[in-house]
């Protein structure tokens, strides 16, 4: 069974901090990142009452609810809260995935026998090592354990879905551990139950899966508003209308899924810097050298490449700010990481007090040293194109030129092959 | 530089043709003997269909050549197979 851990509306949460209880029962709602397009982000219960909803243009938001607060992201503090929590539940043995804060899926195939050797039991510990406002479904898919966790209403009970019962949960007993406080139900949805629990859900869940954002739209106004519906459909009609991710969504809505890709266990290497006054341009830039330098230098490193890092940064006026650099090539060079990230300081959107580079992945262990003998094909290839590049001087540009195949099966003798300029190696 | 360029473009060429419609002068040279010859109908479902019928020629020079009529616009061209 994969188990889906939700805490709605983390990112929101996160921003309002200190303010929560005064705030999230009003209408608020996450302001656009900056740099990207004007669409609300996170919104609160009240603001999602006046028909708000994640991703509506800013404009249209606050047509709908002109007391709107649009609250700037913390996704510093919304990383770090998350960060602890999955730490929580890698504590109870699971291997968890977690591809976007607040939602984690684990497997607990071989995690039951820790827990009591039954479900219940790895929900309980679940429960216990998590606050009390994570709501938890249990399923044979990832997609029907978020659905059933979405579904999950306060209770005090663990519920088991019924096969055709859709988004009711019922509760059935008391709660084991019997605690006086309010406490989100866990929604599990029996193995064979999957498909006839999906049937009545609404289309619009499919949007929670990356690449289907587009797809219930266009299912809508079609006239198929539920996942029973879409699951009656046939593969060939939904692979030519919609294509990849219309098959995708038919194994969903019949409650088939991809297996779970856990995270690694993270090594957090961070280095922060404190900026003396707000920073600009090539100070910034300094700065970046003096951090990437250090990370460099970290001893967790272990002679590793870089493959992905993370850029932050804390405002002066508090908030903070972050973005994730997948580098082109995994590299141990401090030159090149530099320009990978150079350019994405022009992105802050205030003065910073603090700028912060972490590893997020390592890549293959560095070679950057030359190589002790050279290989001769490098040196034939080198050897090449110094001497095109010769001819080209001697001859002009298009005295060499080579034969490049297009279509050689064709019928029409024009298109099978053309002339093209002979590429010049450079070392 | 220049870009690519294709290769084995057709080339106008003239052809004189027999009653039975075969070519029997390639240029100034007679045509000996037709090898073969097949039609060739491509790109009929866009603005610029393809149909031609293609002839290779041996030449009374012992030169192998091969030459196709353009069955829309009714002129003969050269190409390199």
């Amino acid at each position: 069974m994969v188990v889906c851990v939700l805490l709605k509306r983390l990112p929101l949460i996160a921003a309002l901090g200190g303010a929560r209880r005064d705030l999230i029962g009003q209408p608020v709602a996450l302001a656009p990142e900056p740099g990207r397009e004007q669409r609300v982000g996170e919104v609160s219960p009240a603001a999602e009452a006046f028909g708000i909803v994640p991703g509506m243009r800013v404009g249209e938001a606050l047509s709908r609810c002109p007391d709107l607060s649009l609250m700037p992201a913390d996704p510093e503090a919304t990383r770090d809260y998350w960060t602890a929590m999955l730490d929580r539940l890698e504590s109870l043995g699971a291997a968890v995935e977690s591809d976007d804060p607040g939602v984690a899926y684990l497997e607990t195939r071989g995690l039951e026998r820790l827990h009591g050797g039954h479900l219940e039991g790895v929900l309980a510990a679940v429960r216990r090592s998590l606050p009390s406002a994570v709501r938890l479904g249990a399923a044979s898919s990832r997609f029907a354990a978020y659905a059933a966790a979405m579904h999950a209403r306060e209770a005090s009970a663990v519920a088991t879905v019924h096969a055709g019962s859709g988004s009711r949960v019922s509760g059935a007993g008391a709660h084991p551990r019997g605690s006086g406080g309010r406490r989100r139900s866990a929604a599990i949805v029996p193995e064979g139950a999957v498909r006839a629990f999906l049937a009545p859900l609404p289309v619009g869940l499919l949007r929670t899966r990356p690449g289907l954002e587009e797809l219930p739209e266009m299912l809508e106004r079609l006239g198929i508003h539920t996942l029973g519906e879409v699951a009656a459909l046939p593969p060939s009609a939904m692979s030519e209308r919609f294509g990849h991710p219309g098959l995708l969504a038919l194994e969903l809505a019949q409650g088939l899924d991809t297996p779970l890709e856990p995270r690694r266990p993270l090594e957090p290497v961070l280095e922060r810097l404190t900026l003396p006054d707000a920073a600009l341009g090539p100070q910034l830039e300094r700065a970046l050298e003096l951090i990437v330098a250090r990370v460099l230098a970290r001893r967790e490193r272990r002679g590793r490449s870089l493959r992905k890092l993370a850029l932050s940064a804390r405002f002066v006026e508090g908030g903070t700010w972050r973005i994730s650099i997948p580098l082109r090539r995994p590299t141990a060079d401090a030159g090149r990481s530099q320009l990978a990230l150079a350019p994405r300081l022009a992105d802050l959107p205030a003065p910073a007090e603090s700028l912060a580079i972490e590893i997020e992945a390592f890549g293959p262990p560095a070679h950057d040293q030359h190589a002790l003998v050279e290989d001769p094909g490098e040196q034939r290839r080198a050897r090449l194109g110094e001497a095109v590049r010769h001819v080209r001087r001697a001859a002009g540009q298009d005295a060499l030129m080579r034969v490049l195949e297009v279509d050689p099966d064709s019928r029409l003798p024009e298109r099978r092959a053309v002339l093209a300029p002979f590429p010049e190696e450079r070392r | 530089m220049t870009g690519a360029k294709r290769l084995g473009r057709p080339r106008a060429v003239d052809v004189a043709v027999g009653d039975d419609g075969l070519p029997v002068a390639f240029g100034q040279t007679r045509v000996e003997s037709v090898l073969e010859d097949w039609l060739v109908e491509d790109r009929w479902w866009s603005e610029r269909p393809v149909r031609r019928r293609y002839l290779e020629l041996v030449l009374e020079n012992g030169r192998c050549v091969l030459v196709f009529r353009d069955l829309i616009s009714s002129r003969w061209y050269s190409q390199r197979g």
